[in-house]
């Protein structure tokens, strides 16, 4: 690992080892579409001076494929999701992360935002806080549903945390907010119906990369549940979600790769700061706003970044 | 003739070596012939370099100073354009929260308000929370990106400087802060309109300052940095940087920056420890501080292109020197070469050594005055030698001329000597010599007296006496004859004897010579015919007849004639007596005109005159004639009378048995004493 504190110009003829570990397939086309791309820009390239190995793989398999990522020997690792993170930090490898998730001075993975100090640095995304803002943002919409329903993915190291931020942004609100847990998607329609039977009156799907990859799917089973639901992504409404709020993923993506890309350059993982999103966007679907046979108020629509028909 | 300086002291001011120069020029004199042509090829590259390496380092200081003052300028002007942008983009987001600090504002619905609000997030990115807070000092709502809204909480915020400062001054912009220990931020604080007026707060998040400062350009390399009032980073292009909160106050440039706000653009160590030209601006309003700073290489970059420029400048020239140098050289050293050979030679003298140069510049101008030089000097070494040659000759003849003359005088002045000795000793004889011949004379007539008295007295003496007597004063006048006929003899010696002391006696006249010479020889041939009745000789004569006159003493001249003829005549009849078989004797008489004499030649084939004796023949009374045959007077005399009293030369040469050859050479004027 001498040669990585090299800078890049001087290893003309190198090739350099990424590897991205998702949790759901959707965050690696993520990385295709914009990651690679931008990693292109600054100078590494897949094919000319970089080798890509991508995987992901569901809670269970997790930990297997954080195994096959190291065995590729990478340079650097893209992790998509605390999940993923973890699972190669269970490995205790040394190859630097760049990890895009949340909290990581919470999870360990970095002393602070502005020194992590360790192997671990990347894009804190503020799911915690968003959740409660998302909640915020459906209470805005729908002020009249006060029984809410929150769909948590179970199997996330970051479920308790989630709850707890959950809560507490609930209550000055006044809202009655209950928990279902899916530990695969397998679950979901048991998890729907079970919304519908506690007579849920709207939707929060909790902010998990494992919801970002189905978002159609989700979508499609809130509609036939009756219920408005607000996702984590404003592309999430552009698959059926009534409400998608949240950071600009697409900027965060390239903010990751430029992560990697100074990684390569040598710069300690360690050194760099993690960053937090800076713009934030909401999309209204009213396709699905129709559907459900709701007006939303102004003050929501004024906020609207993208909307959907 | 004083020294001129050696050539290499001249050359020295010229060749102020630099360490590069120094290296080069051994290696480059390798390349050039030696001698001249090196020095001159050095002095060429000395030259070309100095000038060379003057006009580089004006030229290189010149960019220098340009390109530092340029890029002060420039950057400071850059400074001043950066901070404008940050303070717009400031004052963008106040001017736009300005919105909702309208004097109807604090009565307009709740909703309407949280209207306003969303829309004002959503104009402006930046604002990640925005609050209301009323006349009170309480907060009424509060929005934020991402937490859930806050409606009328009444949360007191009327000791808070961000409502008690910007109701006292209309607005406040508060401190940088930093959010999560990472998340740059800033609090804007704007009173309202109307009595009692409310706050409108939002907290931006400086994070989007990224984007006007990466979007200022400056130069390639350069890029620009924002920091507080003390020091910390607010803005700069490696968001890291501002991620980590990092304090930039110990940085020089914005530790001056902070101190006295000296605007003046430095070069110091940037943010990442290369050498930069750093310049600041003051934001007034926030009191941050922009910075500006290009790398010092690219300020430079053009005073490095120029170094390259000149050092190749720098090199080609010396090359070009050096060939031109060695080529101007060898031009001018193969005349000089030829001039040497040429000079050497003519040195060795090669008088006919001329140097074959028709250029037409000063060496060939040297090579014509060369030529010419060497063919004066040929032209006076001929004359010279000439001149030497006919002055040896001259000095020669002057010197044989000169020992003839002193032989003479030498033998002249022995002569006169002897001369006048037997002049003295002629003067003292005649008087006795008269008394004997005298004498003698009278006695012969006494004798002759007594004979005629014996006669007389006849009978009277018996005869036998008569007879004896008379047999008596027979043999004594036979005696007194012989007394008598040699008395004279001894008179006519005494007389010649003084002639020597009759110098100038008789008169110089101007007269014909051949006739002289003519009568001289019929003379001499009687007189010889008279003593020796069967002389056999013959007589030759040329004379010239273009001769003429001459100045003479006609008397003693002709005796000098009759002297030489009839010395030959006897030398002839000498050599007849020995019976040689086929003698035939002949005496030749020549004159002949010679430019300023004419010369009397007497030729005989007769018995010579031998070697030892040639020297003497001069002397008076030597004689090689027997005794009573001659005087040993008569060429002496000959010779006074040429050489003294003519200002003549007499001139003898001979070989015995074969020839005697007198030549008398007389001066057709006559001396002046002589006058």
């Amino acid at each position: 690992m001498a040669a990585m504190a090299m800078p890049a110009g001087a290893q003309e003829g190198r090739q350099w080892r990424l590897a991205a570990l998702g949790t759901t397939p959707a965050s690696l086309e993520r990385v295709r579409r914009v990651f690679l791309p931008e990693l292109a820009r600054l100078g590494f390239a897949e094919g000319r001076n970089l080798s890509v190995s991508a995987r992901w793989g569901t809670s269970a398999e997790l930990a297997a494929q954080a195994q096959a990522t190291l065995a590729a020997r990478p340079d650097v690792i893209y992790a998509n999701g605390n999940d993923a993170t973890r699972a190669l930090r269970a490995l205790g490898t040394q190859v630097p992360i760049v990890a895009f998730g949340t909290d990581p001075v919470g999870q360990g993975f970095a002393q602070s935002l502005a020194r992590p100090g360790g192997q671990v640095t990347g894009i804190s995304i503020l799911a915690g806080e968003l959740d409660g803002k998302r909640l915020d943002m459906l209470h805005q919409a729908l002020p009249n549903r006060r029984r809410i329903a929150a769909l948590m993915y179970a199997p996330s190291a970051d479920r308790q945390a989630s709850e707890r931020d959950l809560r507490r942004a609930a209550a000055p609100l006044g809202l009655e907010v209950r928990l279902f847990d899916v530990t695969t998607l397998e679950e979901l329609p048991a998890a729907f119906r079970a919304m519908r039977e506690a007579r849920a009156e709207a939707l929060l799907v909790m902010a998990a990369p494992q919801f970002f990859g189905i978002a159609r799917r989700l979508a499609e089973l809130a509609r036939e549940a009756g219920l408005p639901t607000i996702c984590e992504w404003p592309l999430m409404a552009s698959a059926g979600c009534l409400l998608g709020f949240g950071p600009d993923i697409d900027d965060m993506t390239r903010r990751a790769a430029s992560m990697a890309a100074r990684i390569l350059r040598g710069v300690p993982p360690g050194d760099i700061p993690i960053e937090q999103p800076t713009r934030f966007a909401l999309g209204v679907n009213l396709a699905t706003a129709h559907a459900l046979g709701l007006t939303l108020p102004p003050a929501v629509m004024a906020q609207a970044d993208e909307v959907f028909d | 003739m004083p020294h001129a300086l050696p050539p290499r002291a001249l050359a020295v001011p010229l060749t102020p070596r630099p360490r590069l120069l120094r290296l080069a020029l051994p290696a480059l004199a390798g390349l050039l012939p030696a001698g001249l042509a090196r020095r001159f090829g050095l002095a060429m590259v000395g030259l070309v370099s100095v000038l060379l390496v003057g006009t580089g380092a004006v030229n290189m200081w010149v960019t220098y100073a340009e390109a530092t003052a340029g890029a002060v300028q420039v950057q400071r002007e850059k400074a001043q354009a950066a901070a404008e942008r940050v303070a717009q983009f400031v004052e963008g987001i106040e001017s736009q929260v300005g919105w909702t600090t309208r004097a109807e504002w604090a009565r307009v619905s709740p909703e309407q308000r949280r209207y306003d609000f969303i829309r004002l997030q959503r104009q402006v990115p930046a604002i990640t929370d925005l609050q209301y807070i009323d006349g009170n000092g309480r907060e009424q709502l509060r929005l934020s990106r991402l937490e859930p809204d806050v409606v009328g909480s009444g949360q007191d915020f009327s000791g808070e400087p961000l409502f008690a400062r910007a109701v006292a001054e209309r607005s406040w912009r508060g401190p940088v802060y930093f959010r999560r220990g990472s998340e740059p931020y800033m609090t804007l604080a704007l009173a309202h309109v109307g009595r009692m007026p409310g706050v409108t707060a939002a907290s931006v998040n400086l994070k989007l300052i990224w984007d006007v400062v990466t979007a200022i350009r400056i130069g390639r390399a350069g890029y620009a940095y924002v920091t507080d009032a003390a020091g910390r980073l607010v803005a700069h292009p490696d968001m890291s940087l501002v991620l980590r909160e990092t304090d930039l106050s110990r940085l020089p440039q914005v530790a001056r920056a902070i101190a006295n706000g000296d605007a003046t653009p430095t070069t110091v160590q940037g943010p990442d420890g290369r050498r930069v030209l750093s310049a600041h601006a003051v934001i007034p309003q926030l009191g941050w501080i922009v910075f500006v700073e290009l790398p010092r290489r690219e300020v430079l970059a053009p005073v490095w292109a120029s170094l390259v420029q000149t050092l190749v400048l720098l090199g080609l020239g010396v090359l070009l020197a050096l060939l031109l140098g060695g080529w101007l050289a060898r031009r001018m050293v193969g005349p000089i070469r030829q001039l040497q050979a040429g000079a050497q030679r003519l040195g060795e003298g090669d008088l006919s050594q001329r140097i074959s140069l028709d250029s037409r510049d000063e060496i060939g101008a040297l090579a014509r005055r060369f030529n010419d030089m060497a063919g004066r000097i040929q032209e006076a070494q001929e004359t010279l030698e000439a001149k030497v040659a006919s002055r040896t000759r001259a000095l020669a003849q002057s010197l044989d001329d000169l020992r003839l003359a002193q032989d003479r005088l030498v033998q002249t002045e022995k002569l006169a000597s002897l001369g006048q000795l037997t002049a003295g000793i002629a003067h003292e004889i005649k008087n006795p010599l008269n008394f004997v011949n005298n004498f003698a004379e009278l006695s012969a007539e006494l004798v002759q007296e007594l004979e005629e008295a014996l006669a007389a007295a006849g009978e009277a003496v018996p005869e036998a006496l008569r007879e004896e007597v008379a047999e008596l004063a027979g043999m004594l006048r036979g005696n007194l004859e012989k007394v008598v006929q040699h008395g004279k003899r001894a008179d006519s010696i005494v007389r010649n004897m003084l002639a020597h002391s009759r110098e100038g006696g008789g008169e110089r006249r101007e007269m014909a010579l051949n006739p002289l010479v003519e009568e001289a020889m019929a003379l001499a041939w009687h007189g010889a015919r008279a003593e020796k009745p069967g002389l056999n000789v013959t007589l030759e004569k040329e004379l010239d007849p273009d001769i003429g006159t001459l100045p003479l003493f006609p008397q003693e001249f002709t005796r000098v004639l009759l002297n030489l003829v009839g010395n030959a005549i006897y030398a002839t009849g000498k050599r007849a007596q020995r019976g040689e078989a086929g003698y035939a004797p002949v005496v030749r008489v020549e004159t002949r005109a010679e430019g300023d004499a004419v010369a009397v030649t007497v030729r005989d084939n007769g018995t010579g005159i031998p070697e030892a004796m040639r020297n003497r023949i001069f002397e008076p009374f030597f004689t090689t004639k027997p005794a009573g045959e001659g005087t040993g007077l008569g060429l002496s005399l000959s010779h006074d009378i040429v050489v003294k009293q003519h200002g003549g030369a007499f001139l003898v040469d001979s070989q015995e048995g074969v020839f005697t050859e007198f030549r008398v050479l007389l001066p057709r004027v006559a001396p002046e004493k002589e006058a």
